[in-house]
């Protein structure tokens, strides 16, 4: 059924489709109309779950993390500032193996105190264990809810579900709700085998001594890298019931391109704009869309770059004294590789400043019509 | 999924294949015997609370407020008469120093334990009886008792448990000492002081009345007995010591008392004068309202320094009775030999005295009259020492040894003859000591060992129900737990368990109601007002099997016992971390060091 929503309540008919049993959360801007939303489902039991208000994060992922040692499916959603407040606890869900989906809307961290879109929230977890699906539009953004369950109860790792402030959150798009049936279908119960159950106790999370604890780090690396397949097998199955895919790495025009332009997030919807101009000047660039942050699908990745000229990175994210977080990580998973380009990392569109399609010009600008070298890190968009 | 547990074996991963994907327990940590951490070591411990250890009659009132919250009241009173004969009384009259005891006094306000006492003994079976089963094997002895008060009678009542025979001689015509002519009915209905001799008559005690020892019959016809307990009591006034004390209309209160309890034709003032600040001037002024007469008490010092008990000074004044403070009389006034008036003269406090209260000093020139026709004086009782036989007295008292033994060959004495305060309870525990002095000869026994196996807490209380357990029925069962014989310390409860609560407050009856009656002014608590009460102790020193230390326990190493009350510590891997004995709400446990190997 089409329907018109805004990327928030895209969130939470993604969580009612995959019938969710506990939801614990705590608004903050821009992600409130997620809880609102869910809070309504409840309470007039078009979902059937405990809504567990919380006094913080912290809490809120406590509760999720509780809930779904119980074997129930469990859902949270946050945002900046929150997810920072919640920080311990996404060691704890990813250490602990814990199969949840956390829905952050991409918000710049303060001070200075913002509330637009830009992704150093959800990039500064990134050594937690956790999958990180960044999405570009609403449709994307309630599919990947039900993505999210059925890779992460696989392969036993948390997902976090990315999308950017306002443009998506606040945003309203014509969105097709799939049917229920398809969606039991996609995503059957969750059955967990490693639970709280008084038939047979155990206890979870307790000291783990140096003489185990590097065999638990080894493991979720080899969940982490079975993922990729994991990912892709949902994908295939979703795309067979639904219609719809969201590759790893979604190549546009890439054929015989040259030049890529490589974006996450709705960034990717004004490049390919771009792509689209530049083409029909007679450029032959493409552009390559990055979904998954962790796990990444390397084989691919040196596949689709293998012989192009040059690749022009676009992050709304600064590691500072880096520079791009998906530059840095590329990068590493290009070195020794050979026939590789020359990467042009940008930051763009810092705490959310806007990013108009003359903005995404300006990488190919500099890099083609000016032809200049590449540098660790290159502005678009400073005031000089 | 099979089962995961296998006890007492470490798992052992040798690579990373059999790692689960998260750190879970693959086995318990029975194997891991933790025990041999501990260089502390918990343990329960039943100690005395501040209640028991404060009433000077040894009563285990934690015990029967315990057995009470469990609805056992018949067993409840019964444990309570192990130690005191009266609880009616007593719940009545006792000044209750448990109360001041009590560490919830610390905490908002004390347990009502003196109505809660009232409560049991109004609300158990009135026709209760002492047990054969009770009653030692006989003695074959036989013991006097000289006076029918509180400290007679409950030598009395625990010799003749403890298996002798028991002959009582009265002076007047019915017996209960002061108990019958001192305290006001009001106070104390007869029916209730003669319900609670009955008990004692009905299982043996001989009551002789209208015998005065020393008149009707005398000292040396008790010479055959065992043993002679003297009980007298003080009915002697201290005189005012001013000018025309003589006069019609000047009476001791103890006298008016006395007059109007037993029913005697007296003549009440119209404008009555009461001098003194102690029970016996509220009782009279009290006694004196009733018949109708404008009172005053005119008292040396003030109100603070009363020794009379503060809720009868509080219901005086409720009555109508007015109090002159820092007023000193100085000479009756008199018209045809009879009382006019009285001079009295203001004053002022000084330094203190060696009673350490403050001393009044008369203010030069600050005589008035007031007008009245009646004097009641009431500034203390002194013992009669014609009354008593040729014994040594020290300091206007009986002279008594340790084991209460006086002077006198085989004579012990105990009550207001003795140094101790003039109140029902230590005259009832002086009953209790001397008992058991007394059965100490019989038995051989060194009364000063004894005293040591079978004292109640610091401040001298005693058990007589240990005392029986011990040495006389020799059944006594040691607690599964240690016994301590310190007394719970108010500030070592654990308070945060704990929520403030309203003191029960009981119902009495209007003013209008005591005008012309002697109607019990005090009603007595309600059932909810006693459950309250009851509910609010917090069973100090005394394990309740609250499951605390069972929750609290990180190593699981506290188990319910599998018969019966209390807990189980298993040492093997209790690793003596103490937060059992922490989160114990009621000092019911300690730790010690583990011993030297």
């Amino acid at each position: 059924m089409k329907s018109v929503l805004m990327g928030n309540h895209s969130v939470s008919y993604g969580v009612m489709l995959s019938r969710v049993k506990v939801i614990a959360a705590y608004p903050i801007t821009p992600q409130t109309q997620v809880v609102e939303e869910l809070s309504e489902l409840c309470a007039t039991k078009k979902l059937d779950a405990t809504f567990i208000k919380v006094e913080s994060e912290h809490s809120a992922l406590a509760c999720v993390l509780g809930a779904s040692l119980a074997g129930s499916r469990a859902f949270t959603a946050t945002s900046a500032q929150g997810l920072a407040l919640m920080h311990e606890l996404i060691h704890w869900a990813g250490l602990g193996r814990f199969p949840i989906v956390l829905a952050n809307v991409n918000r710049a961290m303060g001070p200075g105190w913002n509330i637009w879109s830009d992704q150093n929230d959800s990039l500064s977890q990134r050594d937690c264990g956790w999958i990180q699906l960044y999405c570009e539009n609403n449709q994307e953004v309630l599919d990947n809810v039900i993505i999210g369950y059925k890779i992460a109860e696989k392969v036993l790792l948390p997902v976090m579900l990315v999308y950017d402030a306002f443009i998506l959150s606040h945003t309203y798009e014509i969105v097709d709700i799939p049917e229920q049936s398809q969606v039991d279908q996609f995503l059957p119960p969750f059955k967990s085998e490693y639970k709280l159950d008084v038939e047979n106790p155990a206890c979870f999370g307790g000291l783990t001594s140096p003489e185990h604890y590097y065999e638990l780090r080894y493991n979720m690396q080899q969940a982490m890298e079975q993922a990729v397949e994991v990912y892709k097998d949902a994908q295939r199955e979703f795309k067979e019931i639904f219609g719809r895919d969201y590759p790893m790495i979604e190549e546009y025009r890439c054929d015989d391109a040259q030049y890529l332009y490589i974006t996450s997030g709705s960034i990717t919807s004004t490049a390919r704009i771009v792509v689209d101009e530049l083409r029909e000047k007679g450029y032959k660039i493409g552009l390559l869309k990055i979904k998954t942050f962790r796990p990444m699908d390397k084989a691919e990745l040196i596949r689709l770059l293998k012989g192009r000229e040059k690749v022009f990175i676009l992050d709304r994210n600064i590691s500072v004294g880096v520079g791009g977080i998906f530059a840095q990580e590329i990068k590493a998973y290009l070195y020794g590789q050979k026939y590789m380009p020359e990467i042009y990392p940008f930051i763009i569109g810092l705490g959310g400043r806007d990013i108009p399609p003359s903005s995404i010009m300006e990488a190919f600008n500099y890099a083609v019509i000016e032809n200049k070298k590449p540098e660790d890190i290159l502005y678009i968009g400073l005031k000089k | 999924m099979k089962k995961r547990f296998e006890d007492k074996k470490p798992v052992i991963i040798s690579n990373f294949r059999e790692m689960p994907p998260m750190s879970m327990s693959l086995s318990t940590m029975r194997w891991n015997f933790t025990g041999s951490w501990r260089y502390l070591r918990p343990y329960y411990d039943h100690k005395v609370s501040p209640c028991h250890a404060g009433c000077p009659g040894g009563q285990n009132v934690e015990g029967w407020i315990r057995l009470m919250e469990e609805g056992h009241y018949e067993e409840a009173i019964r444990l309570l008469r192990e130690e005191n004969p009266f609880p009616s009384i007593t719940g009545r009259v006792c000044f209750h120093p448990c109360e001041l005891k009590c560490s919830r006094a610390y905490f908002d306000k004390s347990v009502a334990i003196n109505n809660l006492e009232r409560f049991l003994a109004d609300h158990t079976n009135p026709d209760y009886k002492i047990k054969k089963e009770e009653i030692a094997g006989s003695t074959g002895k036989k013991v006097a008792i000289v006076g029918s008060g509180p400290a007679g009678l409950s030598c009395a009542y625990h010799l003749l448990r403890l298996g002798y025979e028991v002959e009582v001689f009265e002076a007047e015509d019915a017996p209960g000492g002061v108990l019958r002519i001192g305290i006001p009915e009001y106070r104390l209905p007869k029916n209730i002081l003669s319900r609670e001799i009955k008990i004692l008559t009905s299982a043996g005690v001989k009551i002789h009345t209208r015998k005065r020892v020393g008149k009707d019959i005398s000292y040396d016809s008790l010479k055959n007995y065992f043993a002679v307990f003297l009980a007298t009591g003080v009915h002697k006034s201290r005189r005012l010591g001013i000018p025309n004390e003589e006069a019609e209309g000047v009476m001791s209160g103890l006298e008016y008392l006395k007059k109007v309890n037993l029913k005697e034709r007296i003549f009440t003032g119209k404008k009555v004068i009461v001098v003194g600040g102690g029970n016996t001037a509220m009782d009279s002024a009290r006694v004196a309202r009733r018949s109708g007469a404008d009172v005053k008490i005119i008292y040396r010092r003030t109100r603070a320094e009363m020794p009379a008990w503060e809720e009868e000074i509080e219901e005086a004044i409720n009555e109508g009775i007015s109090i002159l403070e820092l007023t000193i009389p100085k000479k009756v006034l008199v018209k045809d030999s009879k009382v006019v008036g009285i001079q009295v003269q203001r004053a002022k406090l000084g330094e203190p005295d060696s009673s350490g209260r403050r001393k009044p000093e008369p203010i030069e020139g600050s005589e008035y009259d007031i007008e009245c026709d009646m004097i009641l004086s009431a500034i203390g009782e002194e013992i009669d020492e014609d009354a008593l036989p040729e014994i040594k007295i020290s300091k206007g008292n009986v002279h008594v040894s340790k084991d209460l033994s006086t002077s006198l060959k085989n004579y012990f004495a105990g009550g207001d003859i003795i140094d101790q305060p003039h109140t029902v309870i230590d005259a009832i525990a002086s009953g209790k000591k001397a008992a058991i002095a007394i059965d100490c000869r019989y038995r051989k026994l060194d009364f000063e060992e004894v005293l040591k196996e079978i004292s109640v807490g610091e401040w001298g209380a005693i058990s007589m129900l240990v005392y029986r357990e011990k040495y006389v029925f020799k059944n006594f069962v040691s607690p599964t737990v240690r016994l301590s014989k310190e007394t719970v310390d108010p500030k070592s409860i654990n308070t945060a368990y704990f929520q403030p609560s309203d003191r029960s407050q009981m119902n009495k009856i209007s003013l209008s109601e005591r005008s012309n009656s002697f109607l019990e002014v005090n009603l007595g608590l309600t059932q909810p007002q006693a459950m309250n009460d009851l509910l609010r102790c917090f069973h100090c020193g005394r394990c309740t099997m609250c499951d605390n230390c069972y929750i609290f326990c990180p190593d699981n190493a506290i188990s319910h016992k599998k018969n019966g009350f209390g807990y189980d510590i298993d040492l093997d891997y209790c690793k003596g971390c103490g937060i059992c004995v922490t989160e114990c709400p009621r000092n019911a446990m300690g730790m010690e060091k583990e011993s030297k190997i």
